[in-house]
C-alpha cells in the first residue's frame, strides 16, 4: 500500500509547486473535451494533448507508450533523461535540487526531502523550460519516484503546461493533464482574482541563503537536514549523486529566467488591439496586489538580511529610472543592499522565512515599466508610495485595484474600445484606480519634476484623501542633511529625492533601534501568519503553528473596502 | 563627495608613486588612454563598521573567501560603490566590467551594424530607446535573442599588449568589437600588477616592522583581536581601502603570512608579493607575460563560470596556459530593454557576484615558522593566510 500523504498534499508547495485542495481554476486552454477520458473514438493523446507543444506533450505523443487510459511506465530518472533528449540536451546535464523540511511530515517529526528536477542545465535558453518534482514519500520512507508533478514551456501558447503522474503500482503511472490541484497553487493569493494570470514556477525561498535547500557545491546549506535513515535509501541516493545534485543558487537563476519569460509574455498582452478592460486590469493587478510571495532569511551567522525585508525592492529600480541624484537614499538604493544585524550565536535567533513581495511580481512590474507604451515609472512609484512602510500584504494598495475592478465590471468606460489597444487603457485605468471619491492621487509635475503623495501610515489613507481635497497636504521638506519633516508626518508631498531621503531615514531608524532584531521578528511573525492564511502555496515555516486561518487580506482580495 | 575624490586621488598618487619608485618606470601608463582614477561614490564611514561588513562577507553562508590555495572575492563591487552624476566608481576589485551590445536602429526595424560599448571608463553609461526600438527589443526577447555581452576583465592595467592571439591574428571579436588592450585591458590605475603586489608587500611589512596596530591579543573583545579585523585595519591605516573586498582580504592574508613567519621555500629574501604576483620585470626577464591578471572563475571551481558566461579566448600565455582574465556573459534583448539606463549594473547584479577573482597562493612552496614571541603566533595554523574560516 502506498504511503498516503493526502493531508499534507493540501499544504505542499516545495518551493516550486504544491497540491492544493482548492481547485477549479483552469488556465485558458483550448480543449474541445474536458481533460481526462472522453467518450467516443478520440484517443487519450488526441483528447488531452491536442494543440500542446511542450516537451512533456512531445514525449507523451512520441516515446511514452501511453495507452488509452493515459497509463504508461516510468520513474523520475527515466522521465528526466527522456525529456532531456526531447529537448536536445545531454541527460547528464540534468539537475536535481533538494529541499528538506517538515512540510511532508507531522509536526515534530524529522524533516523529509523533496526534489525539484530540471534538464538542459548548460543551455541558458532551455534550462528553465522543464520542471519535475516528486512530492511524496513512499512506504519505504524514500522519495516516491512514480508520483511526479511537472510542467513545461509551450512554445506555441507561450505559457507553462502542467501534468502529474500518479503511481499505479510498480513502474506504472497514470498521467493527468492540467491537474486541478496544481493550477491554483501556481496562481495568486487565495481569493484574489486570477483572471488572465499566467501560471508561474514558484520558488518560495528564492534568494540566498535558500533556507532549507541544499546549497552545495559552492555555498553552505542553511536549515537543510536529511534524516540519517533517508540518506541511504536507494531513490534518494540515486537522485542526489553527482553530477545531478546541484545548488539552490543554480535553481534561483533558472527560476528567475522563467519568471522573466512569463513576465515578458504577460506584458505583450498590452499590445493587443481591441482593448479589453479586464485584460488591462489584469496587467495592472501585480502592481497593487501580491500575486506571489517570497521568503528571505538571514545568511548564516553574518547577520545579513536582504533589504527587501523592509523596503520594497522594486522601488530602488523605479527610482533609478526616475533619476534620483546625489546622496539621497544611497543606502537603500544600492541594488545589492543588505540589512546588517549583529551576528547571532544560534540559529533560533536568526530572522528566517520573512515574507516579502514576490520577485516574479517585481520582475513583471519592471518589465511593464520598461516596455514601450507600458506603465510610466512615476505612476508605479506613486502606487508603491501608498502605505510604503508595508512592503508586502498591503490591504490598501490591493483594495484600490480590486474595488476598481469590481466597479468597472458594471460601470462601463465611455470609450471606443475596439479602436484602442490595451496599452491605451493603461493610463486611463491607473487614473480610475488612483481616484477616490473624485479625488486624484496623481500629482502634476512641478518645474518638470515628478512629485508624489508619500503615505507613511496606511491607516491614514482617508485623512490623506481629505487633506488632498482641502489642499492641505504638507511638503516633505528635507534639509541638506537629509532630515525631512515628512519623517514625522502620516503623509506628505515630496519629490523623487525627498522620497529617497524619507525611505533611507526609515531604514536608518529601524537599524538604529536597540531592539531591531526583536522588531523585525515581530514583523516577520505577523507577515508569516498572513502568508499562511492567505496563500495556500506557502512553504513550511518554523514557528508558525500559532497562526490562525482567517486571511486578513480577504476583504482586499474581494474588493471590499478596507480604507480607514 | 569631494573628500571621496580627494582621497581616491591621493591614493592614486600613492600607488602611482610607489609603482614609479619601485623601478623608476611607469609600465603601461603611457599606452593607457584615459587613466581613470575613479570618482564619485565609494563607501565612507567608520572603519570598524566597514571592516565588519567585509568580515561578514567572509562568513556569509557559503562562498569561502580564503582557501589554502587561493584568496578570492566576487568581481562585483561592494555596496556603496555606485555611479552617480560625478562619475562611475565601479571596478574597484581588480576587475572591471562593461557592456557591448547591439542596438536597434531608430526606426526599430533592425539592429544597427555597429555595436556600442556602454559603462566602460571611456564610454557613456546608458542608451536611450524610443518606442519603436523598445518594441523591436521586446520582439527580439520573445525569440530568445542574446543582444549583448557583459564583459568582465581582470587584465592588469599595467600589463601591456599585445595579446597572444594578436600575435597570430586569432583574436576574437565580440559583437564586432576587437578584443585588444584598447577596450579589454583594465583602465583604472589601481587595478594593476604593481598595485596588487605593493599591497601584499606593504601589509606584510607592517608586521615585520612592527608598525601596525595589533590590539590586545589577550582580550577577545578588542576588535583587532580578530585576524580579519586586524588586517582590514592595516588596509585602512595605510590606504583607506579597507572597504574593498580585495584589499581587506589581501591585507589580512599578508598580515597573517608575516605574523606566522611564513616564507617562500624558507627563503625570507623572497617577498610574498613577488611569490604571489610575479612582477612585470620578472615576467619580462622570463621572456614575456604569463600572469596577465588575476584569473576569473566561479565559487564552485576556479576554472568554471556561472551559467551564461564563457571565457574569451585570447590565446595561451607564455606558460602555455589560458589566463582566464576576460569573461563575457549574455545579455538578452529583454534585459537591455529593462536596464537601458545602466546595463552595467545588470552585469554587476546578475553575474558579478558569481564571477570570482582568484589570487592563487603557491601553497606547496610556502613554509611557516611562527616566531616564538609573536603576539598572534599562538593561533597560527598550517595555512595562516586562510583567515576567518576553514578552507573548503
Amino acid at each position: 500500500m502506498r504511503f498516503n500523504l493526502r493531508l499534507t498534499y493540501l499544504l505542499l508547495l516545495s518551493a516550486v509547486w504544491m497540491g492544493c485542495s482548492e481547485a477549479s481554476v483552469v488556465p485558458e486552454s483550448d480543449t474541445t473535451c474536458t481533460v481526462g477520458k472522453c467518450d467516443g473514438n478520440q484517443g487519450w493523446l488526441e483528447v488531452n494533448l491536442s494543440g500542446r507543444n511542450d516537451a512533456i506533450a512531445t514525449f507523451l505523443k512520441t516515446e511514452s507508450g501511453v495507452d488509452e487510459d493515459g497509463v504508461f511506465e516510468t520513474n523520475l530518472s527515466t522521465l528526466q533523461g527522456q525529456l532531456a533528449t526531447i529537448q536536445g540536451c545531454n541527460p547528464a546535464d540534468s539537475r536535481n535540487f533538494v529541499i528538506s523540511d517538515q512540510l511532508l511530515v507531522a509536526a515534530g517529526e524529522e524533516a523529509f526531502p523533496r526534489l525539484v528536477s530540471t534538464v538542459c542545465a548548460k543551455d541558458a535558453e532551455k534550462r528553465w523550460q522543464v520542471f519535475l518534482s516528486p512530492p511524496e514519500m513512499n512506504e519505504d520512507r524514500d522519495i516516491d519516484v512514480q508520483t511526479i508533478e511537472m510542467f513545461a514551456w509551450d512554445e506555441d501558447r507561450q505559457g507553462f503546461n502542467f501534468y502529474k503522474t500518479t503511481a499505479e503500482g510498480g513502474e506504472t503511472v497514470s498521467m493527468e493533464v492540467e491537474p486541478d490541484e496544481c493550477v491554483r497553487c501556481h496562481l495568486g493569493g487565495d481569493g484574489l482574482s486570477v483572471e488572465h494570470m499566467p501560471m508561474l514556477p514558484v520558488m518560495n525561498e528564492l534568494t540566498q541563503p535558500w533556507e532549507h535547500w541544499n546549497a552545495a557545491p559552492g555555498f553552505d546549506s542553511q536549515q537543510h537536514e536529511i534524516p540519517e535513515d533517508v540518506k541511504d535509501k536507494p531513490n534518494y541516493t540515486a537522485l542526489t549523486r553527482q553530477p545531478w545534485l546541484a545548488s539552490a543558487s543554480e535553481l534561483e537563476s533558472t527560476i528567475r529566467k522563467a519568471h522573466e519569460t512569463v513576465a515578458n509574455q504577460r506584458v505583450r498582452l498590452r499590445r493587443k488591439s481591441g482593448a479589453s478592460v479586464s485584460e488591462t486590469m489584469s496587467l495592472l493587478r501585480p502592481i497593487f496586489c501580491d500575486e506571489q510571495v517570497n521568503y528571505v532569511s538571514e545568511s548564516g551567522e553574518s547577520g545579513q538580511l536582504l533589504m527587501n525585508a523592509v523596503v520594497d525592492v522594486s522601488m530602488r529600480e523605479i527610482f533609478s529610472k526616475l533619476g534620483v541624484i546625489g546622496e539621497a537614499g544611497k543606502k537603500w538604493r544600492d541594488l545589492n543592499a543588505r540589512i546588517r544585524l549583529s551576528k547571532v550565536s544560534s540559529t533560533e535567533q536568526r530572522i528566517s522565512m520573512m515574507p516579502v513581495r514576490g520577485e516574479s511580481n517585481v520582475i513583471y512590474e519592471l518589465s511593464l515599466i520598461a516596455a514601450a507604451r507600458g506603465l510610466e515609472p512615476a505612476l508605479a512609484a506613486q502606487v508603491r508610495l501608498l502605505d510604503w512602510k508595508t512592503p508586502v500584504f498591503s490591504s490598501l494598495r490591493c483594495s484600490l485595484w480590486t474595488q476598481t475592478d469590481e466597479r468597472l465590471r458594471t460601470d462601463r468606460l465611455d470609450l471606443d474600445l475596439e479602436s484602442l489597444r490595451n496599452y491605451d487603457l493603461i493610463p486611463i485605468l491607473m487614473e480610475e484606480i488612483l481616484s477616490i471619491d473624485g479625488v486624484s492621487l496623481l500629482l502634476q509635475k512641478e518645474n518638470e519634476k515628478d512629485r508624489f503623495y508619500i503615505l507613511n501610515d496606511g491607516s491614514q489613507f482617508k485623512a490623506l484623501i481629505a487633506a488632498i481635497s482641502e489642499d492641505s497636504v504638507e511638503l516633505a521638506v528635507c534639509d541638506e542633511m537629509g532630515k525631512c519633516a515628512c519623517d514625522d508626518l502620516p503623509f506628505c508631498i515630496g519629490s523623487v529625492d525627498d522620497v529617497a531621503y524619507v525611505i533611507e531615514n526609515h531604514v536608518e531608524s529601524i537599524l538604529a533601534s536597540p531592539t531591531v532584531r526583536d522588531d523585525l521578528r515581530k514583523e516577520r511573525n505577523s507577515r508569516v501568519c498572513t502568508a499562511k492564511a492567505c496563500y495556500s502555496n506557502h512553504p513550511f515555516i518554523e514557528g508558525s503553528e500559532h497562526c490562525g486561518s482567517i486571511c486578513p487580506l480577504d476583504d482586499a482580495f474581494a474588493g471590499r473596502s478596507t480604507n480607514n | 563627495m569631494k573628500h571621496c575624490i580627494a582621497f581616491v586621488f591621493l591614493f592614486a598618487c600613492v600607488m602611482t608613486t610607489a609603482a614609479c619608485d619601485k623601478d623608476g618606470s611607469d609600465d603601461g601608463q603611457v599606452s593607457n588612454q584615459n587613466n581613470i582614477v575613479g570618482k564619485g561614490d565609494v563607501p565612507t564611514g567608520d572603519w570598524i563598521g566597514l571592516c565588519e561588513e567585509r568580515e561578514a562577507d567572509t562568513t556569509a553562508t557559503g562562498k569561502p573567501r580564503f582557501l589554502s590555495n587561493a584568496i578570492r572575492w566576487p568581481a562585483a563591487d561592494v555596496e556603496g560603490v555606485t555611479a552617480d552624476e560625478l562619475g562611475d566608481d565601479r571596478g574597484q576589485e581588480y576587475a572591471e566590467y562593461f557592456v557591448i551590445t547591439k542596438v536597434p536602429n531608430q526606426g526599430g526595424t533592425a539592429f544597427e551594424e555597429q555595436s556600442v560599448v556602454l559603462g566602460h571608463p571611456s564610454t557613456k553609461l546608458d542608451i536611450q530607446l524610443n518606442d519603436e526600438q523598445k518594441f523591436f527589443l521586446e520582439d527580439e526577447e520573445e525569440k530568445g535573442s542574446v543582444v549583448g555581452q557583459c564583459i568582465f576583465t581582470s587584465w592588469h592595467s599595467d600589463v601591456s599588449g599585445p595579446l597572444p592571439c594578436e600575435v597570430d591574428g586569432t583574436c576574437p571579436n565580440i559583437l564586432g568589437q576587437t578584443v585588444d588592450e584598447k577596450l579589454f585591458r583594465m583602465m583604472i590605475l589601481i587595478n594593476s600588477n604593481r598595485a596588487s603586489s605593493d599591497l601584499v608587500e606593504e601589509c606584510s611589512r607592517q608586521v615585520s616592522a612592527n608598525t601596525y596596530k595589533t590590539g590586545d591579543s589577550t582580550d577577545e573583545t578588542d576588535v583587532r583581536h580578530r585576524d580579519f579585523m586586524r588586517g582590514c585595519g592595516i588596509a585602512n591605516d595605510l590606504f583607506q581601502t579597507h572597504w574593498r573586498s580585495s584589499d581587506s582580504q589581501i591585507c589580512s592574508a599578508a598580515m597573517r603570512f608575516s605574523e606566522c613567519g611564513c616564507s617562500v621555500g624558507g627563503d625570507k629574501s623572497i617577498t610574498l608579493g613577488s611569490a604571489i604576483i610575479p612582477s612585470l620585470r620578472a615576467q619580462e626577464e622570463d621572456g614575456g607575460i604569463s600572469y596577465r591578471g588575476f584569473p576569473l572563475g566561479t565559487w564552485s571551481d576556479a576554472s568554471e563560470l556561472p551559467v551564461g558566461c564563457k571565457y574569451v579566448d585570447i590565446g595561451k600565455e607564455l606558460d602555455g596556459k589560458a589566463s582566464q582574465t576576460i569573461v563575457s556573459c549574455d545579455i538578452s534583448a529583454g534585459t537591455l530593454l529593462k536596464r537601458s539606463e545602466d546595463p552595467k549594473e545588470f552585469c554587476r547584479q546578475q553575474y558579478g557576484e558569481d564571477v570570482v577573482v582568484y589570487v592563487p597562493i603557491p601553497e606547496s612552496s610556502l613554509e611557516c615558522d611562527p616566531p616564538a614571541n609573536g603576539q598572534y603566533a599562538g593561533t597560527c595554523s598550517d595555512t595562516p593566510w586562510v583567515v576567518s574560516r576553514d578552507e573548503q
